[in-house]
C-alpha cells in the first residue's frame, strides 16, 4: 500500500540541500570575510563665528592611521545640492600625519556632497567615499572657497550612489542602489565580493546578465540607533572587492534611525477613535443637564 | 458686508494659503503667531512656536552658539514674530488661524446638527486659563535642557509634540502619518500616544465647546505678553452700554469682561472675532481702534440687518 505523504525522491532533496549549502556557505562567508579597509568616517562638525560649517573626516586603513601603510594618498569632493548633485570631482587639500589622515570641509549654506579618498596601499589600489548634507547657518558661499575655483580633477570613482531625493536623510532600512565600473568595463560577477559590516542579507546584486553592474543595499535597523535621537548616526560600510588582489571600494553611509518604519498607523487610528468616541460619550453624559440654548 | 461674513472669507483664504501655500511656491516664513503646522507638507508657513523650540533658531539652541553672533539670528526672528504680532495683535487667532478654522467649522457642524453647546462655568474657565502659561513654561524651559543638561533629544519640540494640530492639521493633506504611535523607543512611543489622545479629546472638546483649544493655547498666552504694544484694541464706552449681554452672549470665548462696565474690555483670552462689536445694540459703544482711531464700531443697524438675515434664513 503507497504510503499517503511519500517521502520526497533522493534527486528532489538534492537541489534544496545544495540551494541552503550555499546560503549557508555565503552568509558565512560575509559573517567572517568582511574586513574594512580604506574607510572614511564622519568626524565632529562644528559652527564659526561668521555660521560657517566646519566639518572632519578621518581616514582610516584597517582601523588605523593609514599614513603608514599607504602613499599616494588624495581626497577629493563633489559639492552640490540635494536637487542637482555635483558631477565633477575637485581636489581636497587633506592632512596626513603621524597622529591622524583626514580632510576639514568648511561650507557656507547648504551643501549636498559627495567625499573621496584614494591611496596605493600593498599594491592595492584603494578607494573611500562618503555623501553628506551638511546646513550652515550662513547664507554662502555655497561651496568650499578652497576648492570651488580649481579645476576639476580627472578621476572616476568606481563605486557610485544612484542619487536620489531621499539621501538628504539617510536611514536605516532605506534602500542604497549603487553601481560599479572600474577600468571602463564591468568585472564577471563571480570576480566581485561584495560585503558590509551590517546583515548580510542586507546586500543583494543585481547581475541580470551575468557582468556585475549594481546591486543594492538596505542597512537594517538597530535597536541602539533607535534608543538614541533622530539626529545621531550609525555608520555603515559596503565594500567592494574586485579579484584577490584587485581594486578595493568602500562607501560610508551613516544613516539615521528610520523616521517612518516604527510608525504603527492602525494602533494610533483605533486609539484616536476609541478616545474620541470616548470623550464625546462622556460629554453627553455629563453635559446633557446643563445644555445652553 | 457683514464683519462675520467678511471674517470668514479672510479665514478661508488664510486657511487655504498657510495650508496649501507651499504647493504654490508661497512660503510666509517661519514666524507666523498662528498655527500653520509645519507638519502639514506644503504648507505656505510655519507656525512660530516650533522656531522658538527649535535648535536653528530658538531656544536648543547650545549656549555658546546663542551667545555668538548666530543667537542673533534667532533674536531677528524673534524680532519679525513681535512686528506681525504688533501688527494685527489678537486677529492671528480670531482671522488669521487655521486651527481656529478648523474648530470654526466643528462648530458650524455642530449648529447644523442642532446639538447645543457645552457650557463651561466661570470658575472653571479661570482654572482652565492657567493650563495655556504651564504649557508656555513646558514649551520654554525643556528645549535649553537638551541643549545644555543632557535631556534626550527626543524631547525637541516638546510642544509640537503633543500639539493637537500636529495630528490633525496633515488630515487636510490626507497625511496620516502624525496619528501613527511611533515605537521606535519608549520616549517616541509616549509622545506619540499622548499626541493622538490629546488630539482625540481636543477634537471632541472642539466639538462641543466653540473654540476649545484657544482656551488652553500658548500663542494666545504669547501674543497677549505684547498686548500693552498692540495697537489695535477693543475699546468700550461705557456710558453708551444698554447692558443687554449680547456682547458676551455671542463670544465664542464666553468672556463676561466685555460686558463690565469699563473701556478696555479686551481680555487675554479675546480673540478679536468682533462677534461681540456686531452683536452690540448701541451705536459706538464697542469700537476697535487702531492707534486711537476707530476702524469699526458697533451699529444698531448692522444688528438689525444681522438679524433679519438669520431670521429668513430660518427654516
Amino acid at each position: 500500500m503507497p504510503e499517503k505523504y511519500p517521502w520526497p525522491s533522493k534527486n528532489r532533496l538534492v537541489r534544496p540541500a545544495w540551494v541552503v549549502a550555499v546560503a549557508l556557505l555565503l552568509a558565512a562567508t560575509n559573517a567572517w570575510s568582511f574586513e574594512e579597509s580604506l574607510v572614511i568616517h564622519a568626524g565632529n562638525h562644528a559652527t564659526l563665528s561668521d555660521g560657517a560649517l566646519a566639518a572632519r573626516y578621518h581616514l582610516t586603513f584597517h582601523g588605523e592611521n593609514p599614513a603608514r601603510a599607504c602613499r599616494d594618498i588624495a581626497f577629493f569632493w563633489r559639492p552640490g545640492s540635494i536637487f542637482k548633485p555635483g558631477a565633477a570631482w575637485f581636489a581636497l587639500p587633506g592632512h596626513c600625519d603621524a597622529k591622524n589622515c583626514g580632510v576639514d570641509i568648511r561650507i557656507g549654506g547648504i551643501v549636498f556632497f559627495s567625499l573621496l579618498a584614494q591611496a596605493q596601499c600593498g599594491g592595492v589600489q584603494y578607494q573611500a567615499q562618503t555623501i553628506d548634507n551638511l546646513h550652515a547657518r550662513n547664507v554662502g558661499p555655497l561651496a568650499d572657497a578652497t576648492a570651488a575655483n580649481q579645476k576639476p580633477a580627472a578621476i572616476r570613482a568606481a563605486l557610485e550612489l544612484v542619487p536620489a531625493m531621499e539621501h538628504y536623510y539617510p536611514q536605516t532600512g532605506m534602500t542604497f542602489l549603487f553601481h560599479y565600473q572600474n577600468k571602463n568595463e564591468n568585472p564577471a560577477a563571480g570576480q566581485v565580493e561584495i560585503s558590509s559590516d551590517d546583515q548580510p542579507t542586507a546586500l543583494s546584486a543585481l547581475d541580470e546578465h551575468g557582468d556585475f553592474r549594481s546591486f543594492r543595499f538596505t542597512p537594517s535597523h538597530d535597536q541602539a540607533l533607535n534608543r538614541q535621537g533622530s539626529e545621531a548616526t550609525a555608520e555603515r560600510v559596503v565594500q567592494v572587492r574586485e579579484g584577490a588582489n584587485g581594486p578595493v571600494s568602500t562607501f560610508t553611509l551613516n544613516v539615521h534611525r528610520s523616521r517612518r518604519a516604527f510608525f504603527h498607523r492602525q494602533g494610533g487610528m483605533a486609539l484616536f477613535a476609541g478616545l474620541a468616541a470616548l470623550g464625546a460619550a462622556l460629554v453627553v453624559y455629563y453635559k446633557k443637564q446643563t445644555w445652553r440654548r | 458686508m457683514m464683519i462675520s461674513s467678511c471674517r470668514r472669507a479672510v479665514q478661508h483664504l488664510a486657511f487655504i494659503l498657510f495650508t496649501y501655500g507651499g504647493r504654490f511656491g508661497l512660503h510666509f516664513g517661519n514666524a507666523l503667531p498662528c498655527f500653520s503646522c509645519p507638519y502639514v507638507t506644503g504648507c505656505g508657513g510655519h507656525c512660530y512656536l516650533m522656531a522658538l523650540q527649535s535648535n536653528w533658531w530658538g531656544l536648543q539652541m547650545p549656549l555658546a552658539t546663542m551667545m555668538s553672533g548666530l543667537g542673533l539670528q534667532a533674536l531677528l526672528l524673534f524680532a519679525l514674530f513681535a512686528l506681525l504680532v504688533a501688527l494685527l495683535g489678537k486677529s492671528w487667532c480670531g482671522w488669521l488661524c487655521p486651527f481656529g478654522l478648523l474648530q470654526d467649522w466643528l462648530t458650524m457642524l455642530r449648529q447644523r446638527l442642532g446639538v447645543p453647546e457645552a457650557q463651561i462655568s466661570q470658575a472653571m474657565r479661570d482654572r482652565l486659563r492657567s493650563i495655556k502659561y504651564l504649557l508656555l513654561v513646558y514649551m520654554l524651559a525643556l528645549p535649553p535642557l537638551i541643549a545644555s543638561a543632557g535631556l534626550h533629544s527626543d524631547f525637541s519640540l516638546p510642544f509640537c509634540q503633543i500639539c493637537p494640530a500636529k495630528p490633525l492639521m496633515p488630515l487636510f493633506t490626507f497625511e496620516t502619518a502624525h496619528l501613527a504611535i511611533n515605537s521606535a523607543n519608549a520616549i517616541t512611543q509616549t509622545f506619540s500616544i499622548l499626541s493622538v489622545a490629546i488630539a482625540a479629546l481636543m477634537l471632541v472638546g472642539m466639538f462641543f465647546k466653540e473654540r476649545f483649544f484657544c482656551l488652553f493655547c500658548p500663542m494666545l498666552a504669547i501674543i497677549h505678553i505684547f498686548q500693552k504694544i498692540i495697537p489695535l484694541r477693543l475699546k468700550k464706552n461705557p456710558a453708551l452700554c444698554l447692558a443687554c449681554g449680547n456682547c458676551a452672549r455671542a463670544c465664542p470665548m464666553t468672556i463676561r469682561r466685555v460686558h463690565e462696565d469699563r473701556a478696555d474690555v479686551q481680555d487675554e483670552d479675546c480673540l478679536l472675532c468682533l462677534n461681540c462689536l456686531e452683536s452690540c445694540p448701541s451705536d459706538t459703544t464697542l469700537r476697535l481702534d487702531l492707534f486711537g482711531k476707530t476702524l469699526v464700531s458697533s451699529k444698531r443697524r448692522r444688528l438689525i440687518v444681522l438679524w433679519q438675515k438669520t431670521r429668513s434664513a430660518r427654516p
